[in-house]
């Protein structure tokens, strides 16, 4: 069996763990959509009485917002589980990783599935949907392959800042905040256009952080707005790749720094 | 001569951790602190273990029984000294490392907590590449050694313990490893259930071979499994070898248990305070303990023998019945940490 | 209100003990502080982009927007109610029976617990203002008159978001979704509070929903009384005579809920 397939059972594994807590189920599928109705809703209803943002349309800021939706989503799939990190580390149940013979990583991020997923993915599709209604995209081949490439770029790009911040948990023992508060960054910023933001958040956003990655740069390629990037478009439409050297970096340096895991009890 | 499954040599391992800062901003003080609480865990230990031995590994809390395990599975990286297990240095191949071993740990279970045990079964099947006909095979034996069949589709969460440790035994087997550690595999579990986990463990290790490792509070499980020890205390071995030997060098003794006859009364009072230090005159022989109606008698097999002893006593008293018993392993390792130079 | 009186000493122990509580845990006030500023460091880019170098829309100005923006979502921190999860998390612990048993009225206790929670938080609130002022704006009030009324205000607010606080903390005697409920109270607050929009920009339908609404008038109000939106003494007195009116509403429904649920209780204990 495959290392890819053996991922896949275990995933799975990790779904039907989660799905035997019914009630928790339908709970967080409905905050997940609550959280991100209440952020859209602020959109719409606002450019419902301003024409634009910075020159983007409501359908062109739903799109955008849609988009990264369904990416978090899918940056969630795999990186759920680091929220837990943290007791993991310390308690020792991490152990286990490390004496069976896969990645720890990837037994690491299979172990769980955060069933907000599934909310965040039908409310991103949801308003990806809509926002399709409104702007006119010629869906070519290409576009669809880009389309595909982005989302899993940008989860790659959003899910590498987390594996990034748990390797830190070997060495620290306390990621569980810094989680939330990237996940706070990600989850308030990526749905707009960085044109909005002043230089310093700008710059941020594109280098030290891959926010930009996420969502907002695909889109604006998509939505043929390149040129407000004010760089070579060409350097948009390889965007994806972006997130590729992120999340290859993140599990270099995950792997390198369980060499400090303690481990717990002696 | 073949080459030791496991050699371990002058291994060492100390950690580092930032010492907490107190006071305002104490956690993030703690995050860009320079001092650090150094704990030496294991200090230079070395040991070879061959293929197919089961082997006691044992000492107190804290004495770095459990680090030497996880730096032997692969868990911590040493800090300084060598380690090879079945031909590799286990934390630079983990995953290869991981094929040849099964590990339990008594307090943790490794089976997936919310699904029915046989799904645990089947993912580790799959994750160590069992071949399919190997692994019913094999799951089949387990499930009649084990008695699993009553359990094997309820969530392991409900399980109990015994259940529970019977399940991970069989999950670390099932890719028949070469080598099994158990960290503490008896530790809350009733006499029966012991039993059954030790004749288990003790069936694997003729039957198939699989060099045992077997770390334990319970000296029972010792004495019942072990012919080897390897006695650690503040990271350092304080002994390698055999359970006879050990006993040999620090408690050479048996014990004599003697029965007296009822009605013939007690004729032993006042006749034997003359010889209060050797009774019956006998050299290598103590008193052990004295009840109504029974003499434990503490002798040196070296210097006078069983049946020489017994002849005396029986001529000396009215005996109805004797036993000879064995020091516990307990005593002995208690005299052995008696004796011991103080460590600094 | 003799009742009352005798109680005090034991209400003002429990709101203490809160307060102390919120301290102990002030590493997640600071993360949900955190989170707060750069919510609000968003709008402030969002509203900069939409006005597009405008002085004024519909006779609002972006720097009075940013007021009521930093002021509305600093005020929502401050009065976050606890009591959802509060009572969610005594029955889990199965500890509720002990509060139920204790000689003081319970609907009392919990107004005690919130007081005490949100005295906690008000040491942070107010330590934040200065980076709130970075990030967003944060003008003086319109007036001293101005000022007095949002004091005013602030506390019938206060009052409100307690009350309906407390009903979702009832709730909990019945479900354990609850927890959701807060979630969703909490996301209701801000967007139908005008902690994201002020009011005055909903398309007509959203207004008339949001008037009916108890929210309008935990945020939109007191800060449009704080901004000099609402000066006029008249609209003033209305403004707060609307919040009186939802305190006694919901007083009242309070009141009514506590009463089913008390038997709800006693059924589960007998």
């Amino acid at each position: 069996m495959t290392k890819i397939n053996l991922g896949i059972a275990l995933w799975m594994a990790g779904l039907r763990g989660a799905l035997q807590y019914r009630t928790d189920t339908f709970i967080v599928i409905v905050m997940a959509l609550v959280f991100q109705g209440t952020g859209f809703a602020f959109a719409w209803v606002l450019l419902s009485r301003f024409e634009s943002l910075a020159g983007w349309t409501l359908g062109q800021v739903a799109f955008l917002y849609g988009l990264r939706l369904i990416v978090h989503a899918v940056a969630g799939v795999l990186t759920g589980p680091f929220f837990g990190l943290d007791w993991q580390v310390r308690s020792g149940e991490f152990d286990r990783y490390l004496i069976r013979p896969l990645p720890p990583l990837l037994q690491f991020m299979t172990q769980r599935v955060e069933i907000s997923i599934f909310g965040d993915v039908l409310g991103g599709v949801g308003i990806f949907l809509l926002a399709n209604q409104l702007v006119g995209i010629a869906w070519t081949p290409i576009a669809l392959v880009y389309l595909l490439l982005a989302i899993v770029g940008g989860a790659l790009a959003e899910g590498a800042v987390r594996v990034l911040i748990g390797a830190f948990s070997f060495r620290f023992l306390a990621s569980q905040s810094f989680l939330y508060l990237a996940d706070s960054v990600f989850s308030t910023f990526a749905n707009y256009p960085l044109t909005i933001f002043g230089t310093l958040l700008k710059l941020l956003f594109t280098f030290v952080l891959p926010l930009a990655f996420v969502a907002y740069v695909p889109a604006t390629v998509l939505l043929d707005r390149t040129a407000e990037l004010q760089v070579n478009p060409l350097l948009a439409y390889i965007a994806p790749t972006v997130g590729v050297i992120w999340i290859a970096a993140a599990v270099r340096v995950f792997n390198r720094e369980i060499r400090n895991y303690q481990s717990a009890g002696h | 001569m073949t080459d030791p499954i496991i050699s371990v040599d002058q291994l060492t391992k100390t950690f580092r951790s930032p010492k907490r800062q107190g006071g305002r901003l104490g956690a993030l003080r703690t995050l860009f602190t320079r001092e650090y609480t150094v704990t030496s865990a294991v200090s230079g230990i070395s040991f070879s273990v061959d293929r197919g031995e089961l082997i006691g590994y044992i000492g107190p809390n804290g004495a770095g029984k459990s680090t030497t395990i996880k730096m032997l599975t692969g868990i911590l990286v040493p800090t300084s000294g060598e380690l090879q297990v079945a031909g590799l240095v286990p934390w630079q191949r983990r995953e290869q490392n991981a094929l040849n071993i099964g590990v339990v740990f008594g307090q943790r279970s490794q089976l997936w907590w919310d699904l029915p045990l046989i799904e645990s079964f089947d993912l580790v099947a799959k994750m160590y590449r069992v071949a399919p006909d190997r692994y019913r095979r094999d799951l089949g034996r387990f499930r009649e050694l084990l008695d699993l069949d009553e359990y094997i589709d309820t969530p392991v969460r409900q399980l109990s313990l015994g259940q529970r440790m019977r399940g991970d035994l069989t999950a670390a087997l099932l890719h028949d490893p070469r080598i099994v550690y158990l960290d503490e595999p008896t530790v809350g579990l009733d006499v029966v259930a012991k039993e059954r986990i030790r004749s288990f463990i003790e069936e694997i290790n003729r039957d198939r071979g699989t060099t045992v490792i077997l770390t334990t509070h319970d000296l029972v499980d010792v004495e019942r499994l072990c012919r080897r020890i390897i006695l650690i205390d503040q990271g350092q071995v304080l002994y390698d070898g055999t359970v006879e030997r050990l006993t040999a060098m620090y408690a050479p003794y048996r014990v004599l248990v003697v029965r007296l006859a009822p009605d013939r009364g007690d004729s032993t009072d006042g006749g034997d305070n003359a010889n209060h230090d050797r009774p019956l005159g006998l050299p290598g022989v103590e008193p052990a303990g004295r009840e109504p109606g029974v003499i434990r008698l503490r002798f040196d097999p070296a210097i006078i023998g069983a049946p020489e002893l017994i002849s005396a006593v029986v001529r000396r008293y009215p005996v109805s019945d004797l036993s000879i018993v064995e020091p516990e392993l307990e005593s002995v390792i208690r005299e052995l940490y008696e004796r011991r130079p103080a460590t600094t | 209100m003799s009742a009352v009186a005798s109680s005090l000493p034991a209400y003002l122990k429990l709101a203490s003990l809160q307060m102390q509580v919120t301290h102990a845990y002030r590493a997640d006030v600071i993360g949900g502080l955190s989170v707060v500023l750069l919510r609000i460091l968003l709008l402030k880019a969002v509203w900069t982009a939409a006005y597009a170098d405008r002085a004024s829309v519909d006779g609002v100005a972006l720097p009075d927007l940013m007021t009521f923006v930093t002021l509305g979502n600093l005020q929502l921190v401050l009065m976050r109610p606890m009591l959802v999860w509060y009572v969610q998390r005594r029955i889990h612990d199965g500890q509720i029976g002990l509060d139920l048993a204790r000689p003081v009225p319970f609907l009392g206790q919990l107004f005690a617990q919130q007081v005490g929670a949100t005295a906690g938080l008000l040491p942070f609130v107010v330590l934040s203002i200065p980076l709130a002022f970075l990030v967003g704006n944060l003008a003086p009030p319109a007036s001293a008159a101005a000022a007095i009324a949002y004091f005013a205000s602030l506390l019938l607010a206060f009052l409100i978001a307690t009350l309906i606080g407390l009903l979702m903390g009832l709730v909990a005697f019945w479900t354990v979704q609850s927890l959701g409920v807060g979630v969703i109270y909490e996301f209701a607050t801000q967007f139908f509070g005008g902690a994201l929009i002020p009011l005055t920009f909903f398309p007509s339908a959203l207004r008339t929903l949001a008037n009916l609404l108890p929210f309008q008038t935990q945020v939109f109000i007191p800060v449009s009384i704080y901004t000099g939106a609402i000066s006029d003494p008249a609209d003033i007195v209305q403004a707060l005579g609307l919040q009186v009116f939802w305190v006694a509403a919901l007083s009242v429904i309070a009141w009514a809920v506590w009463q089913y649920a008390k038997r709800a209780v006693t059924v589960y204990r007998g």
